[in-house]
């Protein structure tokens, strides 16, 4: 797979440096894992359940929403944890190679002052904010997929 | 058949109803149907045939019974005799490659909303990530049935399973019989007037297995409803059924339908230990082992 900071140059020369630049360049490298585990998640879901929606009675687009969404969210929820980690890792170097302000442009700037307390403050900086994201996504995470985890538990039991 | 085909040995009132050859369970069938209306299910002259890479496979070669208004009636056969693919034309899930398949005297085209289906993999088919009572309440909701309504019925059908305390579970917290009650409950909770079941036993103990069987028998009564149930025991058929349909090895033809007059209600130990359902056992048995053999 291409390593997504690669994506950064190009970029740059499509959309210039700024804001702009930052969110189409991070929306488009994290689009993707959430993207094709969808599709591979959607794709797997299991004839028999399908085909018990339909006795039920459940409309072709009912069906989307009430069997294949939900026999997916594992892998989606998988793609979105990917889609993360890219996001955050394309945020800072974005910043790094061509903005003004945010954390990778302050570590940046701070490393090309020998401010060596500056470039470690910026890098806590960074390690709580993806500690955050992360605690909200697994937070989030075992909301929506308490039923996945129960039901692979008692499985794991059972074997 | 083999010449010296072995006579099921009933009583002169059950011969009558147990009778040797297709054609005479038919015409009695056609005086039971004329008796209670249109029949519900209605197969002539099904064949279905499937395309693969390796050339065509026959399925089911030529399948033609009626199934009455409140009738129990059990499918048996041997495995790879088109069971299941019977079952799909049944539920409307598979259109029959030629032939006529009605229900309520309507072609199946598609899945008719007054059938409930029952499939032998309840871990397959409930949807794992709603609760019980939500598994249930589905059918009722895409039917647009006001809240009330659906809270109540939900627990009425989970009442007539025994599993009214077990709503707000998942189903995957629950044993796997107690995951069949679940599957029944729901295909119920929209009131079909035709309930499928494609070997639902298969995957529980035989202890459980003997309390579902009670259990469908009961639930048949209370809701009035007409089953076909898709078995490869035999003892199970014949335990349940008002009549065996027998369908033979690939390609599938209805080799024999033998009308089952043991009394109701029927009883796991009494029923079972009857002469009369040893007769029907062992005449059914000849008949599936038979057609196994190599002509």
């Amino acid at each position: 797979m291409l390593p997504a900071p690669v994506l950064v140059p190009a970029a740059l020369t499509l959309f210039g440096i700024g804001f702009t630049m930052k969110v189409v360049l991070i929306a488009f490298a994290a689009l993707w894992p959430t993207l094709l585990n969808t599709l591979d998640g959607m794709r797997g879901v299991d004839q028999v359940k399908l085909d018990t929606a339909r006795v039920l009675g459940v409309s072709p687009l009912g069906r989307v929403f009430r069997v294949v969404l939900p026999a997916a969210a594992p892998q989606i929820v998988a793609g979105l944890r990917n889609s993360l980690q890219v996001a955050i890792i394309l945020m800072v170097v974005s910043e790094w190679q061509a903005s003004t302000d945010g954390i990778g442009y302050y570590i940046a700037y701070a490393q090309q002052s020998i401010d060596y307390v500056g470039v470690w403050s910026g890098i806590v900086v960074l390690a709580i904010i993806g500690t955050i994201a992360n605690l909200l996504f697994v937070a989030a995470e075992n909301r929506v997929l308490h039923w996945h985890y129960g039901a692979r538990a008692v499985e794991g039991k059972a074997r | 058949m083999t010449g010296n085909e072995m006579t099921p040995g009933v009583t002169p009132a059950q011969s009558a109803e147990a009778p040797e050859a297709a054609h005479s369970a038919q015409s009695a069938e056609a005086a039971q149907s004329a008796q209670s209306g249109t029949p519900v299910v209605s197969l002539r002259h099904v064949r279905k045939v499937y395309h693969a890479a390796a050339g065509q496979q026959v399925a089911l070669a030529d399948i033609t019974f009626e199934v009455a208004r409140g009738e129990f009636a059990c499918v048996v056969g041997p495995s790879g005799a088109g069971k299941t693919t019977l079952l799909r034309i049944l539920a409307g899930l598979t259109q029959p490659t030629s032939g006529e398949a009605l229900f309520e005297g309507a072609p199946l085209r598609s899945v008719p909303p007054g059938i409930g289906v029952v499939f032998q993999d309840y871990g397959r088919s409930l949807f794992p990530w709603l609760t019980v009572a939500r598994n249930v309440d589905l059918p009722l909701r895409v039917r647009g049935v006001p809240r009330a309504e659906r809270a109540s019925r939900v627990a009425e059908v989970l009442g007539s399973v025994g599993l009214a305390d077990a709503g707000r579970r998942h189903p995957w917290q629950l044993s796997g019989g107690m995951q069949q009650r679940v599957a029944i409950a729901r295909a119920l909770a929209y009131r079909p007037d035709l309930l499928l079941m494609d070997e639902p036993f298969a995957s529980v103990d035989a202890q459980t297995r003997f309390e579902l069987e009670d259990l469908i028998l009961r639930i048949r009564q209370e809701f009035g409803v007409t089953v076909v149930f898709v078995t490869h025991d035999i003892d199970e058929a014949v335990y349940l059924a008002d009549r065996v349909i027998v369908i033979s090895k690939s390609p599938g033809v209805v080799t024999e339908i033998v009308g089952v007059t043991l009394a109701r209600p029927r009883d796991q130990i009494a029923t079972k230990a009857d002469q009369a359902f040893a007769r029907y056992r062992e005449h059914l048995l000849s008949r599936v082992m038979t057609r196994q053999a190599p002509p």
